[in-house]
């Protein structure tokens, strides 16, 4: 049986050997960078997709809404917009994303209660 | 209720506005992110048929040379960031879950905060049209220098830069998440070979979701550093680099507007020729070769820079061939001595392979260097992205609309209003798309307002435009098609087509937690057509 695991790092191994032929083939440039760089990253993105949270047969809770999450994804937008359009906005969406940050560490410490119950 | 699969709920069933705005379910998320995008596809279909207007003769001029840098700018990044990459990734984020038998998506405020981003990034690019230099108008693709502050000066253009950045960045929590569902949330017996070929795309996808999206995010960041805070790309190579970081963004993203249609597609084919999808591990196998292929063409794009490997590139691009090859072996493979029923979905599934077809080969032209310099930045190359873009992924997002659409609401949508939308659609796309070959090989340059009546560009040019407004009125009949469906409802059923994958084992539409009690035993990737096989089997035996 194939694991997951297996499925990230083969491709992780096909693209290094493509980064590789292009590095043989054109030494003086960097381009080949960018494709070890990607073939790099999913190391870590592996481990945060497979490797915290326990089996995913053991009972979990999930939410149904989380009104937190969309204040955070909101805040993080207007501090982006307010790189644009002036300090005063992004200073707004700072207090946005830590007024959303604190109602989604509640959330997330009644979420791990209900789990314990 | 009690949830399958150990999940249990902790919270109310979602109601009322709290639900419309933060439902946590990957149902209701992706059903958004497919509303969403369904309405950046009629915005940025308007401008195209402004474009297409403005173009239809020369000297027209119905809009200014500014106000059309804007329009293609906002058409072709409307279309990329903002529909085709979002409908692909919404499709995915609905189904995997379903299709390995999962009861939620892996991350769902993730997924959540991925919808919320991408509309109020696709919003704030939108905005920039409100503001005094106008929106973004370098095109989808922005070069350096012309992106800078210096050449393109106005707040619209950066939040145009800073829209795309959340908007990917909203499309890579998408991907992260619908890629974690397929690798360890199957349901037991669902073992990764077992997995749908849909899932599958679905996993090549987001494969290059996550390894190229971050890189456009750092590009862009680095445009708006370079645009406010100090030079970046100023140096000799400075332009070519950042080509470089955005093509690797830039070729990569093409697949994954195509591949999980590619999925959707081959569960179309199987399910419409009554037959088990042909030769599924080699195209499981393909599939993962060619999204590592796809990484690594990107720089085709700049065969003209004079500063890439081209033999390198054109070698890559080439070889795309092989597993795009295989794929379509599979699918007509499947067909062939299958009980085809043409029904709407099958049509567009046919539609989509013979389309695709010549954007792909038109591909193969643009990845020889020695023609590509002819053609480069020409109607030529335009003509072949729409017809890899329009021509493959839309006929394929029709198919997956018309074919899942009963799953999702409950309801079929209407067959005859199908056909018409199927058949103006075809006429649509190629009176629009095939003349732009001839235009482009004749010299007609891309992301002009213009051209001199001498050129000779003015007939074939009214003859694009006028198939621009049939696929205005294609897409119009599926709207209408949409409202009549849900309004006068005719309901479907849990399994209208005899569908092969798990899906169609759940009501329509699925419960909260996807399915109630127990789920079918998963013995392939179809498990479905095999319960169906087994009871053929039994009854056979009783009756001999």
């Amino acid at each position: 049986m194939i694991r997951p695991g297996v499925v990230l790092a083969g491709w992780g191994a096909m693209v290094s050997v493509l980064a590789l032929v292009l590095w043989l083939w054109s030494p003086p440039q960097h381009d080949w960078a960018l494709l070890a760089g990607a073939a790099l990253g999913l190391a870590p993105l592996g481990w945060i997709m497979l490797v915290p949270g326990g089996r995913s047969d053991e009972p979990r809770a999930i939410p149904d809404t989380s009104l937190p999450t969309v204040v955070v994804a909101s805040g993080v937008a207007v501090i982006v917009l307010g790189l644009a359009a002036g300090v005063w906005l992004a200073v707004i969406g700072v207090e946005i994303l830590v007024l959303g940050g604190f109602a989604l560490i509640r959330e997330l410490r009644a979420q791990r209660r209900a789990r314990r119950t | 209720m009690s949830p399958p699969n150990g999940v249990a709920a902790v919270e109310r069933a979602p109601s009322g506005p709290l639900a419309w705005v933060a439902g946590a379910d990957h149902k209701v998320t992706a059903v958004r992110t497919a509303g969403v995008a369904l309405i950046f596809f009629i915005a940025s279909g308007l401008l195209a048929l402004l474009m297409r207007t403005e173009l239809a003769q020369p000297g027209l001029q119905v809009i200014s040379e500014g106000t059309y840098n804007e329009l293609f700018t906002m058409h072709g990044s409307g279309m990329i960031y903002l529909v085709v990459t979002p409908l692909a990734l919404a499709l995915g984020l609905y189904f995997v879950p379903l299709q390995v038998g999962a009861a939620e998506i892996w991350g769902p405020r993730l997924a959540l905060s991925g919808l919320w981003l991408y509309v109020l990034g696709g919003a704030i690019m939108f905005a920039g049209f409100l503001t005094d230099q106008g929106s973004g108008r370098t095109g989808w693709a922005p070069t350096v220098p012309l992106a800078t502050d210096h050449w393109t000066p106005g707040i619209g253009m950066d939040m145009w830069v800073l829209g795309v950045c959340l908007a990917v960045l909203g499309m890579f929590l998408t991907g992260l998440c619908v890629l974690a569902t397929a690798l360890r949330e199957r349901a037991p017996g669902m073992t990764l070979l077992r997995m749908p070929p849909f899932t599958w795309t679905l996993v090549a996808t987001c494969l290059m979701v996550i390894t190229s999206f971050p890189v456009l995010i750092a590009a862009m960041g680095l445009l708006e550093w370079d645009r406010h805070v100090g030079p970046v790309f100023d140096s000799a190579g400075g332009p070519a680099l950042f080509q470089h970081l955005f093509w690797f963004y830039g070729h990569p993203v093409v697949y994954v507007m195509f591949f999980p249609f590619v999925g959707a597609v081959a569960e179309v084919v199987a399910t419409f020729s009554r037959r088990r999808f042909f030769g599924y591990s080699l195209f499981v196998i393909s599939m993962l070769l060619f999204a590592a292929l796809s990484m690594s063409v990107w720089a085709h794009h700049m065969f003209t820079t004079g500063q890439v490997t081209n033999q390198y590139y054109s070698l890559t691009s080439h070889a795309l061939i092989i597993p795009a090859g295989i794929e379509y072996f599979d699918l007509i493979a499947t067909m062939i001595g299958g009980a085809i029923l043409l029904r709407t979905p099958m049509l567009f599934a046919v539609g989509f392979i013979l389309q695709f077809l010549i954007g792909g080969l038109t591909g193969i032209i643009v990845a020889s260097p020695p023609i590509d310099y002819h053609v480069h930045d020409s109607f030529f190359v335009v003509g072949h992205f729409h017809y890899t873009l329009f021509a493959g992924s839309v006929f394929g997002f029709f198919a997956a609309a018309y074919y899942w659409f009963p799953k999702i609401s409950g309801v079929t949508l209407r067959e005859g209003l199908g056909k018409l939308n199927f058949w103006l659609l075809v006429i649509g796309t190629n009176v629009t798309f095939f003349p732009m070959f001839f235009l482009g090989f004749d010299g007609m340059q891309r992301r002009i307002a213009n051209y001199p009546a001498s050129s000779g560009f003015g007939d074939l040019n009214l003859i694009s435009t006028i198939g621009s407004f049939v696929v205005a009125l294609a897409v119009l009949v599926f709207l209408i098609n949409l409202w009549v469906s849900l309004r006068h409802r005719r309901p479907a059923g849990d399994d209208p087509w005899e569908g092969q994958t798990l899906e169609w084992a759940t009501s329509s539409p699925p419960p909260r937690f996807n399915f109630r009690g127990r789920l079918p035993e998963i013995t392939s990737f179809a498990p479905l057509l095999d319960r169906r096989e087994r009871a053929k089997v039994t009854e056979a035996e009783a009756a001999s």
